[in-house]
């Protein structure tokens, strides 16, 4: 109940913040786009200030009074310095790298200020994510790579850049959600498993063509599991008392083998993308040509890096919808 | 450059040093005011991070900084037995401040250390607060300011720069902090409080009188109170400063009796209906705690800011609590208080006397009483007493048993406390009620500023007898011995060595007016910043801004504070203003500015003559040509050598006139697109 109303107001917040700086590949912080709020160490010395203005009061001493009214000005002046720390600060989406679910996925951004002390103290990170602290020398573009924990598959648009500062006193945090147009693709997180035994078979309706190979090498034995084909169950070794076991194939280097998805699918569509990108990168590994046949999309055989990269695209954006 | 975790958490090791230098300064003169201990504590604390910090000894376990702690405690105990007052609570704060120096390490520790800092700094103000005082608590917090911005620098700052920072935050805060210390409202005591050095360090005379108490007074300097008056200043010998009535003498010593005091009203706004023998004057009174003030004759109306005042029947002045600190107050005083109307009503009191004691003091005034009709027959005999063969001096003989015996017809010598409680003797013995007054009389003018300072070389003990149909009478009979006293000051009144008890050259020479100078600035800052009350806020915004209304003093605190703002944003804009290399970029700045508020904007790869040509082309045939010969100027004033005054008025006039023309149409907006 609580969370669904701290999301909302979370919306609320968020859709304000981006009417005042709209999503953009590039952002300059300054006066719109920066917030400001004494921050606990801030919340503290106000109190501290409390303190030692009734110390001023109930002796009658003037000179403890300007101490308390000091504190008060450094307060007001510490709000200005922390916005200038950020104000100016440039910051521009270079790009991203892409990634497996489970993985960071780091964006580049490029940062410059022209500040005579350049930004200092600057912690950035996405919402939710991890943050660093970074200093900006002045009038130098600085490359930084700012990770993000890539949680689902597919499209990865990164929440709020939170760029945020306390310099020079502690007392204020001076901040911005910035809405960074950026995006990129999170291949699912491969899952080793068994080549399955349907594997290849012409139940499909489509009739796409399969190419089997012919050569199948035997490879050894595993223990069976439930959903093992039973033609590839040894059952002379169960004959012998050796418990149930599975024949194991390997395709003779020269074939060239099509993963098809029904062959994977058992129930759970996750689960089938993340083992088929794990046979793409053992084919891929083994330098050896492979294709794709999803629901809604085939990818022909090919090898090499792009191949594998339009193969895991494909496999990141397959959108399923169970029948 | 991304900062690692000890980056990020701790303080930067090249600034370590900065912190403990804040700590030592804001920490130092307390010492003056606590046990030895605490100082060799801080020594060993600061001696021990050093070595932490050269890698040499280890952080303190737990089991280590809680006995260090348990031992503070102990000791604090230990040293303050059973004292309630400000100085424990004081000594307990700085053991911590200076055990929490071994363990700093990270900036959370930092800051804890620079807030105890702020705590340790506003005690270095309860505990003095001359304008040293004053000087060094301005140093302290620039000493701590700049710490503080060393914790969040992870750069190491070089001594220059260390102080640059530190000291342009304080310069900016500074003009926020006079106007919030002008314009804050002052409040009374919220809630009684511990007053510091209480019982000790009591300033000028006690509140009994024994002969000889006086003289020692005198030999001192020190500043008892300063005092302004409204108007012309009166005349130096009429300054009897009245502070406490002794009026029961026991043999030896005379004594006050306490008396129901009540509340003294505030001067009226109205100062036109006051008679003309009155005197309107404030006091600034050093510390002294004891709870009496100095009012000249009979205090009327009397106020102050810190504390509420009153006063008794026998027209002294009170503040309700003891002045622990530098206190201001007005008084309107009469200085002829004619009571004629009041007959006194403890007649006796003022009579008694204990029996058998000062047996030819007592003969003598029978005599006169005898002989004499009036009373004031009998005043006179007895000034005349005195005049023949009697002198003034610091260093009368010791007091025996019938001590104003002995100085009447023996020693002859003696001090304003000798003629005063001899003569008030005298008077008790031949009926007439008679008490002794203390307090000071005179001052030192101190004509740059228009104020006198009494100091406690000032003061002095005179008589007050009660005649009938007149009231109370002021007789100092030390004017009768020596009139210099009264008349040019003690100083003068002494001679020779008496002059060196009492510090000899010190009021000659340019010493003296340097002092004097130092005074002066002392009692401006007494006067502006440390007692600067309600009553004189109100005077200020009075005089500044017609009124003391809230709504008048919060506009012009807003208007100052939007006037301050508004510069700093000037001063922003002019920082941030772009410079051109070429004087024609600012020419043509306005029609770049405009173009581009009609969405007209200059590609990245374009120069501004073929941006403009650009825009030119879709325009009619007299914009067209008009862009066109901004851009031929453009061209000739940058690209053709150096251009010439001439020339860049020509591209400015062009420009003006183009966007004349198009204050009215915008058709700007390109019609062929």
């Amino acid at each position: 109940m609580t969370k669904t109303r701290q999301s909302l107001f979370d919306d609320y917040l968020l859709k304000w913040v981006d009417s005042r700086n709209p999503k953009s590949k590039k952002h300059r912080l300054y006066h719109k786009n920066l917030y400001i709020f004494p921050s606990r160490v801030g919340l503290a010395f106000l109190l501290l200030t409390l303190i030692i203005w009734l110390l001023g009061t109930n002796y009658q001493n003037n000179l403890i009074l300007a101490l308390a009214y000091f504190q008060i000005s450094l307060m007001v002046v510490t709000i200005l310095n922390t916005y200038h720390n950020l104000s100016g600060l440039s910051i521009r989406y270079l790009g991203a790298e892409k990634n497996f679910v489970g993985d960071l996925v780091a964006f580049r951004l490029q940062f410059f200020t022209k500040n005579k002390h350049g930004a200092q103290h600057v912690s950035v990170g996405f919402k939710g994510g991890q943050s660093d602290v970074y200093e900006f020398d002045s009038a130098v573009a600085q490359n930084e790579s700012i990770p993000l924990l890539a949680v689902r598959r597919g499209k990865l648009e990164p929440p709020r850049l939170l760029v945020e500062s306390r310099f020079p006193m502690g007392l204020v945090r001076c901040w911005t959600w910035l809405h960074l147009d950026a995006e990129t693709l999170v291949y699912p997180r491969p899952i080793s498993c068994s080549m399955p035994e349907n594997f290849g078979d012409e139940d499909d309706s489509t009739g796409a063509t399969v190419v089997r190979s012919d050569s199948d090498d035997f490879n050894g034995f595993k223990t069976y599991q439930f959903g093992d084909a039973p033609s590839r169950v040894a059952w002379k070794h169960f004959a012998r008392g050796r418990g149930l076991m599975s024949k194991q194939f390997s395709q003779s280097v020269s074939g060239s083998i099509i993963l098809n998805w029904s062959a994977f699918y058992r129930g759970d569509i996750e689960q089938a993308l993340s083992k088929m990108c794990y046979w793409a990168l053992q084919y891929n590994a083994a330098n050896r040509p492979f294709g794709l046949k999803l629901p809604m999309m085939d990818v022909s055989v090919g090898e090499g890096e792009a191949h594998l990269a339009k193969v895991l695209s494909a496999l990141a954006e397959a959108d399923m919808v169970v029948r | 450059m991304k900062l690692s975790v000890t980056e990020k958490k701790d303080i930067p090791r090249a600034n370590m040093a900065w912190l403990m230098f804040a700590q030592s300064v804001s920490v130092l003169p307390l010492f003056f005011y606590l046990p030895v201990w605490i100082a060799v504590a801080w020594g060993g604390a600061l001696f021990w991070r050093i070595q932490i910090h050269r890698g040499i000894w280890f952080f303190p376990s737990f089991p280590v900084k809680l006995a260090l702690a348990v031992a503070s405690v102990l000791g604090i105990f230990v040293s303050f037995t059973g004292q309630i007052s400000a100085e424990p609570m004081i000594a307990f704060l700085i053991c911590a401040f200076i055990l929490k120096i071994i363990e700093m390490h990270s900036k959370r520790d930092a800051l804890i250390v620079l807030f105890i800092g702020f705590i340790a700094l506003s005690t270095q103000f309860l505990m003095a607060q001359d304008i040293l005082a004053g000087l060094y608590g301005f140093f302290s917090i620039f000493a701590l300011t700049s710490s503080w911005y060393a914790v969040y620098c992870s750069k190491k700052l070089s001594l220059l720069n260390h102080f640059k920072t530190g000291g342009i935050v304080v310069l900016q805060s500074a003009p926020f902090l006079i106007v919030l210390f002008v314009v804050m409202p002052r409040l009374g005591p919220l809630w009684n409080v511990p007053i510091p050095h209480q019982g000790q360090g009591r300033m000028g005379f006690s509140d009994s009188l024994k002969l000889g108490d006086i003289s020692e007074l005198v030999q001192s300097p020190e500043v008892a109170f300063r005092v302004t008056f409204e108007g012309r200043n009166p005349e130096v010998n009429k300054l009897y400063w009245r502070g406490l009535v002794l009026d029961d003498f026991d043999g030896v010593r005379w004594n006050p009796t306490i008396l129901p005091s009540r509340k003294i009203q505030p001067p009226p706004a109205d100062l036109s209906q006051l008679s003309q023998n009155t005197l309107i004057y404030s006091v600034v009174v050093e510390p002294h705690y004891y709870r009496w003030l100095f009012a000249l004759g009979k205090p009327l109306f009397a106020h102050s800011g810190s504390d509420t005042l009153q006063t008794n029947a026998q027209n002294l002045l009170y503040s309700r609590n003891v002045v622990a600190s530098k206190t201001e107050y007005q008084v309107i005083s009469e200085l002829r208080g004619v009571d004629v109307s009041t007959p006194l009503d403890d007649r006796a009191r003022y009579l008694a006397l204990p029996v058998a004691v000062n047996p030819k003091a007592r003969d003598l005034a029978l005599n006169w009483r005898s002989e004499l009709e009036r009373e004031d027959q009998i005043v006179t005999a007895a000034l005349q007493y005195y005049n023949e063969g009697f002198s003034y001096s610091l260093r009368p003989n010791g007091a025996t048993d019938n001590a104003i015996d002995a100085f009447l017809f023996e020693s002859k010598r003696g001090f304003c406390e000798h003629f005063a409680s001899s003569f008030v003797f005298l008077m008790r013995s031949a009926g007439i009620p008679a008490r002794i007054v203390l307090g000071y009389q005179g001052g030192e003018y101190n004509k740059g500023d228009n104020y006198f300072v009494v100091r406690q070389l000032h003061a002095h003990a005179w008589a007050e007898i009660w005649i009938e149909n007149s009231g109370w009478q002021v007789v100092d009979p030390t004017a009768a011995v020596a009139p210099d006293r009264i008349e040019l000051g003690i100083v003068e009144a002494l001679t020779g060595e008496d002059r060196d008890l009492i510090g000899s050259n010190w009021q000659a020479g340019l010493l003296h007016k340097l002092a004097q100078q130092w005074d002066s600035v002392g009692y401006s800052w007494n006067r502006w910043v440390l007692n600067y009350n309600k009553s004189r806020q109100d005077g200020f915004f009075q005089k500044f801004l017609g009124s003391s209304s809230p709504w008048r003093v919060g506009l012009a605190f807003s208007i100052f504070c939007s006037a301050v703002f508004g510069l700093y944003i000037l001063i922003q804009k002019i920082k941030t203003r772009k410079i051109f290399k070429y004087p024609e970029d600012q020419i043509v700045l306005p029609l770049v500015k405009k173009l581009s508020r009609e969405q007209l904007l200059r590609a990245r790869h374009e120069s501004f003559p073929v941006f403009v040509r650009r825009v030119a082309a879709n325009l009619g045939q007299s914009d067209h040509a008009a862009l066109s010969r901004i851009a031929q100027l453009y061209e000739a004033g940058v690209y053709a050598g150096k251009s010439s005054r001439g020339d860049q008025a020509q591209l400015r006039t062009a420009v003006h006139s183009f966007l004349q023309g198009q204050k009215k149409a915008t058709i700007l907006r390109s019609p062929a697109r």
